[in-house]
């Protein structure tokens, strides 16, 4: 729960299932955030955010706190979702942390040029894997400060 | 190059020749003119000094000589007429004063006087006077006397005795004249005024119209030694001179100087006394004391000077000239002239200067023509070497000169026709070397052509290679980046929930571990089956089958036959086109292709209740291409490129790696191909084609 009551989202975008159930499972553990949602691919991922198609009620779609994104992903890929979040005006300003298991450079560039809030990688040891996700948790959701969100404008 | 300095030689006298033939000449003509030209002018400069003598010196020429001469021969001859002249007249004078003063004479005179007086005052006829003074003694006497005087004298016409009182003839040497009386105007210029002596006129004859010079003496009474003033004058002697009969002759008695030799006699007024020899210019004849002489020479002589001079005379002609003056009495003076006309005298000198100048001027004019004769005959070779360089400098190299002779000219042209002959040599060379150096170049023009095409060739080449190796590049990277992260990904969850199944059993919540170790395993499996996969890629290219003749549509039926059981389950109509061509290729891996696809096929058809696969060929940009169709979920054009890219699954949930396409592609490309799909999108099914370049269809199969 955050300051004004709310229940702290989450929005998990992973294609592999395994990795998303260890994430969620390290959320939870740590009791960092009260709902995690989770998208296999991009297109989901753009339709929960845009709520189009299964996610058109706002009631399944609600607004996340945190976008965890892999980059890796079918269909759309992972740096055209970031890009469409920082292109759209009410949702510019949501914080996306990227988790993925790419170390290349030009992921890592194109993310940040693409206004990513944070790069991280999954790491192949245990602890390490549960703490940077306890940590990322704590951060975005407790020490950061969430900024409000613009309305839509009108169309 | 020995030609050179004769040729310039030759050509200097021909340097800026025009058309005068005079330029053209060679040094030697030219010499000979000059000094020809110098030697006429010496010569006329000769006969001009030997004419007229040197100027500032006492030389003054043959002409000068031939003056003087003539000058000093009339004046000579002038002194002798005037002392001839002057002599005569004081003698007719000394004549008539001797008869004048004879006491017989006198004495007889004045008996006779008597007589007349008697007679004038009776009043009497003139022929008893005359009568009477014929048969009178003293009359006698007096005839007797004037008789004798004429006869002591040739040039004595007339002599007459006159009564000075009357004018009346006493006596005569013409008996008819006695007892006639003279005209007082005749008298009075006849008879001396007393004391005055003897005058001497010259007259025109009232008997006859003759000139007559007319001597006169008065006679006087008493002795005449004694004072004359105081003696009368009682009678005159008078003596006539034929002027044009005796003068003339008298004065023409001298050496002729030429035939032009003239003398003139002038009185003090001017008038002739004699004719002259010439007519004046006017025409008519000149008539003694009628015509007046006005010229320098008469003119200074009655002022009674004398010398020489040159000038002209009444007939206008140029003159050589004396003049001298005569004092016949006291008070009168004649002027004598003797002259020559200056042309007769001079004339032949003139004549031979002039034929000297004629002479020399025809001799320099005969001189130019010969020399330009001369100038044109050896000019015309000359003029033919001028023409003939002008033709070659014009570009005809086949001018020649024409040589003549073995002079220094013919030389020349000898010359020149071989320097002609060089230059030909020389131009046929350079053209021959130009021939083979333009062919050269040309070769090595296309050489060089050929090899820019080559070139380019080589670049076109060396820039598909490089996009090539580009696309290489970026998919060996895009594998790596695949690899690295489709490997590490089943790792990770590998080891990820052994971290959890650990704690598990530490924390004692043994609820999930079942469900975790079968993640790892699955996770393990997974990772296991991409190695192998990834090797089977690797082997794609690396170890190649030797290449058969195959028919496609064998190896599609083969392939369904391996697929049997999956098309089986799914009830799917596979169909292959049985006519699909022969092709060399690896049997293995076309196989694989067809079953990938195929299977591909049976995926992606998974919704639909009654799958459709048509294995078939087409033309394809005229090309062969080899196609697997189905009816199935199709691919959006968004994804059609990167289904064939290593791993890249569209479909998270369906089955296999993703790396089926990627092994299709790479067989693909080893045999030279190309594949690519078409869709419409999703729902209109998909059609996958390829073509095997590499593998000619030479006959159809069954």
């Amino acid at each position: 729960m955050n300051m004004k009551g709310e229940p702290l989202t989450i929005l998990l975008v992973e294609d592999n299932e395994d990795h998303a159930v260890a994430v969620k499972r390290s959320l939870r553990n740590h009791q960092v955030a009260n709902e995690i949602h989770h998208v296999i691919d991009g297109e989901a991922a753009l339709d929960y955010l845009f709520r189009r198609g299964i996610y058109a009620n706002p009631a399944d779609s609600p607004r996340p706190h945190l976008v965890i994104l892999d980059l890796r992903l079918p269909k759309v890929d992972g740096l055209e979702i970031l890009k469409k979040i920082k292109e759209t005006h009410e949702l510019k300003r949501l914080p996306v942390v990227i988790l993925t298991s790419s170390q290349a450079e030009k992921d890592i560039a194109m993310a940040y040029d693409y206004h990513a809030n944070s790069y991280v990688t999954k790491p192949l040891d245990f602890d390490k894997f549960v703490g940077l996700m306890k940590d990322v948790g704590f951060y975005w959701l407790a020490w950061n400060v969430n900024p409000h969100h613009p309305e839509a404008p009108d169309v | 190059m020995r030609a050179q300095p004769t040729d310039h030689e030759q050509r200097s006298p021909l340097s800026g020749a025009g058309g005068m033939p005079f330029r053209s000449l060679n040094l030697r003509t030219k010499m000979a003119l000059y000094f020809g030209a110098l030697f006429a002018v010496v010569l006329l400069v000769v006969s001009l000094v030997r004419t007229f003598g040197l100027p500032w010196t006492s030389d003054s020429g043959s002409y000068g000589l031939q003056q003087a001469l003539v000058m000093k021969q009339l004046a000579f001859l002038a002194d002798v007429e005037k002392e001839r002249l002057r002599l005569w007249v004081e003698e007719r004078k000394h004549d008539a004063k001797e008869f004048a003063e004879r006491r017989a004479v006198v004495s007889s005179i004045s008996k006779i006087l008597g007589l007349i007086r008697k007679d004038v005052d009776r009043q009497g006829s003139r022929d008893k006077l005359k009568a009477e003074l014929l048969n009178d003694k003293n009359g006698k006497a007096l005839m007797a006397a004037v008789k004798g005087l004429k006869a002591s004298h040739a040039s004595y016409g007339k002599i007459r005795i006159i009564d000075a009182e009357n004018g009346l003839i006493i006596a005569s040497t013409d008996e008819k004249d006695v007892g006639l009386r003279i005209s007082d105007a005749k008298l009075g210029s006849v008879v001396m005024k007393p004391g005055e002596g003897a005058s001497v006129i010259v007259t025109k004859s009232p008997e006859n119209g003759r000139t007559e010079v007319v001597i006169s003496r008065e006679i006087r009474d008493g002795s005449s030694d004694g004072a004359g003033a105081n003696s009368t004058a009682f009678g005159a002697v008078i003596l006539y001179v034929d002027g044009e009969g005796f003068l003339k002759s008298f004065l023409y008695g001298g050496s002729k100087i030429a035939e032009s030799e003239d003398i003139i006699l002038v009185d003090q007024d001017l008038r002739i006394l004699v004719s002259p020899k010439f007519p004046p210019r006017e025409g008519g004849p000149a008539r003694p004391l009628e015509y007046v002489v006005k010229t320098e020479p008469t003119s200074l002589a009655v002022q009674g000077k004398e010398g020489v001079l040159i000038s002209r005379d009444y007939r206008h002609v140029p003159i050589l000239a004396a003049y001298r003056h005569i004092k016949v009495t006291p008070d009168n003076i004649w002027g004598l002239v003797v002259k020559v006309d200056r042309d007769e005298i001079l004339g032949p000198t003139r004549q031979r200067l002039f034929y000297a100048s004629v002479v020399s001027l025809l001799g320099v004019l005969a001189a130019a023509i010969m020399a330009a004769l001369l100038a044109g005959r050896i000019a015309r070779p000359i003029q033919d070497l001028r023409l003939v360089a002008r033709e070659v400098e014009a570009g005809n190299l086949e001018a020649r000169v024409t040589v003549t002779g073995s002079d220094e000219v013919g030389e020349l042209a000898a010359t020149f026709n071989s320097m002609i002959d060089r230059i030909r040599h020389w131009q046929r060379d350079l053209e021959e070397q130009v021939t083979i150096r333009t062919s050269r170049l040309t070769e090595m023009n296309e050489e060089l052509t050929a090899e820019i095409v080559e070139r380019r060739r080589a670049e076109r080449e060396r820039e598909l290679l490089i996009g090539e190796l580009e696309s290489k590049n970026a998919e060996l990277e895009r594998f790596t980046y695949t690899v690295s992260h489709d490997l590490s990904s089943p790792l990770i969850t590998i080891k990820t929930f052994s971290g959890f199944v650990e704690e598990a059993f530490k924390e004692g919540n043994t609820d999930d571990v079942v469900s975790d170790l079968g993640r790892i395993t699955r996770a393990a499996e997974k990772m296991g089956q991409l190695l192998e996969e990834l090797l089977e890629l690797s082997r794609i290219g690396r170890l190649v089958n030797p290449p058969s003749r195959l028919s496609m549509t064998q190896v599609a039926e083969e392939a369904l036959e391996l697929l049997a059981g999956a098309i089986a389950q799914r009830v799917a109509d596979v169909r292959i086109a049985p006519d699909m061509p022969v092709v060399h290729g690896d049997r293995a891996r076309l196989l694989e292709v067809f079953q990938n696809l195929t299977e591909n096929a049976l995926k992606f058809t998974k919704n639909q209740p009654h799958p459709k696969i048509e294995i078939g060929v087409a033309e394809v940009d005229g090309g062969t291409a080899f196609y697997v169709r189905d009816n199935g979920q199709g691919i959006d054009p968004a994804y059609q490129e990167r289904i064939f890219r290593l791993f890249d699954k569209l479909d998270q949930t369906s089955e296999g790696t993703g790396i089926g396409l990627a092994i299709v592609k790479r067989i693909i490309e080893v045999h030279g191909g190309r594949i690519w799909v078409e869709s419409q999108g999703s729902g209109y099914g998909s059609t996958f084609w390829f073509t095997l370049p590499d593998s000619h269809p030479t006959e159809t199969g069954e």
